[in-house]
């Protein structure tokens, strides 16, 4: 299922975020998205998610304007994961994640021998098996955002979009957040819409990076390709020298503002 | 001070301001007079001046002395300090909807004073009013507490809930002792509802200078508040002691807030909407806020007075009601504007 | 999966936790038991054993006659009563994704007296103070006080939608103004209203009979199924609005629809009860502290505990100060009140959401 804009013009009230955005999603890649702050870029996911209503042009999901399509219908072919969503606390693992076979349920239809297997691959996928019936107060930063990345891959979707997932988490658990989404991606073919505000993970970890600034899309592509010290410029208004990582061979960028401090 | 998107008149220049200053006191004069001179018993200019200089036994005089002089001094004074405390309320909470009422000033002090007046009949009028106040002191205390005010933010959302919570519990107190002493319900429901009429000018005595000295240890705080509301943080950083404010605050509102309760009961919504009428007028500066909001809750709740008496003429109706339905859709146009958590 | 029970036939499942089924289990006893409590304390103390004789005998004699045209029906008002509004409050809870919330938050108990003092101003013959038709018809306008309140409520605070932060304070503003109304109802009435409204607004169940048990019981019973049906969307409301339109849930049409279900819950409990206070607080409050979040838990243990805290009350409220018969909204808020108080202070972080 493909997932893609065209002629998108976002914004709240007079203001105008984005215009005319043209993006097409490559399947089965992970896909990141990168700007400065209030760009856009999580309007867009929120958008493409169908959380925002656009002021002109579409988002097409497979081959329909998503907005005329039913949600529920849409919620089984795409997952999105907003940042810090709020929950009661003393809601267990289990039945957060179990929430993500919403839209394949119904009042008769309540835990069917499918929804057990899935929620039960979901929490294993998560490292989340033992502490499935702890509640959410007693949970790690790190472990909370794994049980909601947990509840959407119950809901079993071929494209998963995140805004910000790794926002306010520790190094390790950033790490381990974003090594989950790679495997998800390589494993399972699933499709991984990212918004990120480090550069650096984003280079590391995206097969197709999409920069926006001034409310446009700026550049798209590999990072490879495209991550240069023109556009560290150009989108994050600083000076960047790149080196390739001597880990990962992706793209490195050592962001400065003069070279004598 | 925050983005209500309520337009604003605003006032540029200190020029403009202090001339609609004036204006608006010479409203409120207005209003006085007509407060002291309107009414079931029809009185005119000559009985008022007659009743200080020349007094005669006539009931023209008698009311005007005994009923309307304390009722219009009263709606005055209150008016007035009751905006002010809602005025600091939604500075201290940085919340547009924030009223004193929030904090369960009204609902504490009616507890104690209708327990008060039920067990301990030997109270006067005085006393009363002081155990309510410490009724209202205490309501506070409880809902500050319980949102979580003394751990360090106070998110309004949980203040409101906690306010409704505790005054929800005082309410239900105060009804138990209703419930088991009619005599009181009949004799406190003016009160309860929020009344100006039937005070003495003794008790007014004690709660003006009060009043008086709340509100300029306010204006001289005005710097300070100004500062606040840019941000705690940015307050903080600029050297203001930021805890030493918010406990300043607090206590003026308990003070202000709480005689005002003392003495005529819970008066609905004018210290949630004067501060929004102020911030149109003259915008969030304090040194003009404060005076602004001391003129204009005294004329709202003079004329709400006079409005009192007539609505079901002859009977009259405490002023707290007609705060409440006239204040209702001003209140709504607020809360649908609000966009905050 | 050994803490979960599960149900499979065809295409038909459910799941249910062992320990709240347990649990839910216990709390039915404790119900059934305090009905019967209440059906053998009064006037004259009638064993028990003798009241479950007389439920499935049905003689006729003098003990059967206390049990089935007095104690009954009272007590099966009570449970009807609270069972309302244990339920109508861990709706709102949901729905408003706080655990502070209550029915009466929304204006609903306010309106309700301002329709029961609108039929009082009506109804009631000025020479002699007493009512011009049946004291039935009174129930009738409070509901339709308390509902149309809501309505209200929603409408106003309807703008592309209905936040809960909205809902509450547009809530507190229509309670300010019916409880304004009221005063203005009573002041403006003789006397005696002062006592009648006083009554009616503490919640009282004294002179029930069996004719408002024909009214609650199906009411209830409707809108429980209903709500049981619609347990998964408010679980999905219960989470952050994003999520809930991610999930495809649509979430305004169930917010509206579950505000219905919560206002006609506690609309039929206030207009036979009246001002019964803090039951649609507390009782959401205790299924959630002895089992978690889940809906699926808390709103059939919630329906059983409000059940319980009202027939209790009602014991204590005709026993007490016997021969007094007190209104049971005293009891209510002297047990609901600082229970609440205790448990706030106890869990101050679970009053916080989010991360």
């Amino acid at each position: 299922m493909n997932i893609s804009t065209s002629n998108l013009t976002l914004g709240y009230g007079d203001f105008i975020v984005l215009k005319d955005i043209n993006v097409t999603i490559p399947k089965n890649k992970v896909t990141i998205l990168v700007g400065s702050n209030g760009c856009g870029k999580s309007t867009l996911l929120k958008t493409m998610a169908r959380l925002l209503k656009p002021m002109s042009g579409k988002v097409v999901l497979g081959d329909m304007d998503i907005f005329q399509k039913p949600s529920k219908e849409i919620a089984k072919e795409l997952a999105i994961l907003t940042q810090s969503p709020d929950a009661p606390p003393d809601l267990t693992v289990f039945n957060l994640v179990k929430q993500g076979r919403y839209p394949y349920q119904s009042w008769f239809s309540q835990w069917s021998k499918e929804d057990e297997n899935i929620v039960e691959y979901a929490l294993e996928k998560t490292g989340l098996s033992d502490i499935r019936d702890k509640k959410l107060s007693e949970l790690s930063g790190g472990q909370k955002q794994r049980v909601w990345i947990a509840m959407t891959l119950a809901q079993q979707t071929e494209i998963i979009l995140l805004d910000e997932p790794t926002n306010h988490l520790d190094i390790k658990y950033k790490i381990e957040v974003l090594d989950l989404l790679k495997h998800l991606n390589q494993h399972e073919n699933r499709t991984i819409v990212v918004v990120l505000h480090d550069i650096n993970l984003a280079c590391r970890y995206a097969d197709h990076i999409i920069a926006i600034k001034d409310g446009k899309v700026y550049a798209e592509g590999d990072p490879r390709a495209i991550v240069t010290e023109k556009l560290i410029n150009d989108v994050f208004d600083i000076n960047a020298k790149i080196i390739e990582c001597p880990l990962f061979k992706t793209p490195m960028c050592i962001t400065y503002q003069n070279l004598t401090i | 001070m925050f983005n209500t998107g309520t337009p604003k008149l605003a006032l540029k220049s200190n020029r403009s301001k202090l001339l609609l200053l004036m204006g608006l006191l010479l409203l409120l004069v207005t209003f006085f007079f007509a407060s002291l001179l309107m009414g079931y018993i029809k009185t005119d200019f000559s009985d008022l001046v007659n009743t200080y200089t020349d007094y005669t036994e006539s009931i023209e005089h008698i009311v005007i002395k005994t009923s309307r002089m304390p009722r219009a001094l009263i709606a005055l004074f209150i008016g007035a300090s009751i905006s002010v405390t809602g005025l600091l309320m939604q500075t201290l909470t940085k919340n547009p909807m924030a009223s004193p009422g929030l904090l369960g000033v009204n609902s504490g002090a009616a507890f104690f004073m209708v327990f008060a007046y039920s067990f301990m009949p030997n109270f006067t009028q005085n006393y009363l009013m002081l155990f309510s106040f410490l009724g209202a002191a205490l309501a506070v205390l409880l809902v500050y507490t319980l949102a979580g005010g003394i751990r360090g933010s106070i998110q309004t959302f949980d203040l409101t809930l906690a306010g409704a919570a505790i005054s929800a519990i005082f309410i239900s107190l105060a009804q138990m002792v209703l419930y088991k002493d009619q005599k009181t319900m009949e004799e406190v429901l003016f009160w309860l509802t929020g009344s100006v009429e039937g005070r003495s000018m003794d008790a007014l005595f004690k709660v003006i200078p009060i009043m008086l000295i709340g509100w300029i240890i306010c204006f001289l705080l005005a710097k300070r508040l100004d500062l606040f509301s840019m941000g705690e943080e940015i307050a903080k950083g600029l050297g203001l002691n930021t805890e030493l404010l918010k406990l300043q605050i607090i206590v003026l509102v308990v003070v202000l807030a709480g005689a005002s309760v003392a003495v005529a009961g819970p008066i609905a919504l004018v210290g949630l909407i004067i501060p929004h009428l102020t911030r149109f007028l003259v915008g969030s500066e304090f040194k003009w806020a404060i005076p602004y909001s001391i003129v204009l809750g005294a004329i709202l709740l003079l004329s709400a007075d006079v409005a009192s008496r007539f609505i079901i003429y002859p009977k009259e109706i405490p002023v707290g009601a007609v705060t409440a339905i006239l204040g209702t859709p001003f209140f709504i146009t607020i809360a649908r504007k609000a966009e905050n958590r | 999966m050994k803490s979960l029970f599960v149900a499979r036939k065809g295409r038909l499942s459910f799941i249910y936790e062992k320990r709240s089924a347990l649990i839910f289990a216990v709390s039915m006893l404790i119900c059934i038991f305090s009905i019967l409590l209440s059906l053998s304390i009064g006037q004259k103390y009638i064993s028990m054993f003798k009241v479950i004789q007389i439920l499935f005998d049905g003689s006729m004699g003098g003990d059967s006659l206390i049990v089935n045209t007095i104690r009954l029906p009272r007590t099966l008002v009570a449970l009807f009563v609270g069972t309302s509004l244990g339920l109508s409050g861990a709706i709102l809870q949901g729905v408003v994704k706080n655990p502070l919330a209550a029915p009466n938050i929304i204006g609903i108990t306010d309106s309700g007296s301002v329709g029961a003092l609108i039929f009082l101003t009506l109804f009631t013959d000025p020479k002699n103070n007493a009512l011009t038709t049946s004291i039935f018809y009174m129930p009738v306008f409070a509901f339709a006080g308390a509902f149309a309140a809501v309505l209200i409520v929603y409408l106003l605070a309807y703008k592309k939608g209905v936040t809960p932060y909205r809902l509450i304070m547009i809530g507190i503003a229509v309670s300010g103004a019916a409880k304004a109304i009221t005063s203005i109802l009573i002041i403006n009435g003789p006397v005696v209203f002062i006592k009648e409204a006083q009554l009616w607004i503490t919640g009282t169940i004294y002179g029930t009979n069996w004719t408002h048990v024909k009214l609650l019981l199906p009411w209830f019973l409707i809108l429980f199924i209903i709500t049981l049906i619609y347990t998964r969307e408010l679980n999905v409301q219960n989470l952050d609005d994003c999520i809930s339109v991610g999930l495809g849930s649509s979430v305004e049409k169930n917010r509206f629809l579950l505000m219905i279900l919560s206002a006609a819950l506690a609309s039929g409990a206030v207009a036979v009860g009246g001002g019964i206070s803090f039951v649609g607080l507390i009782a959401p409050h205790i299924s959630r502290k002895l089992t978690n979040s889940s809906f699926g838990n808390v709103l059939p243990l919630s329906t059983v505990v409000g059940g319980i805290i009202v027939v209790i009350s009602d014991i204590a409220a005709r026993t007490l100060l016997f021969p007094l018969d007190l209104p049971v909204g005293i009891f209510t808020a002297g047990i609901g009140a600082p229970f609440f108080v205790y448990l706030l202070l106890k869990s101050q972080r679970a009053l916080r959401r989010g991360f």
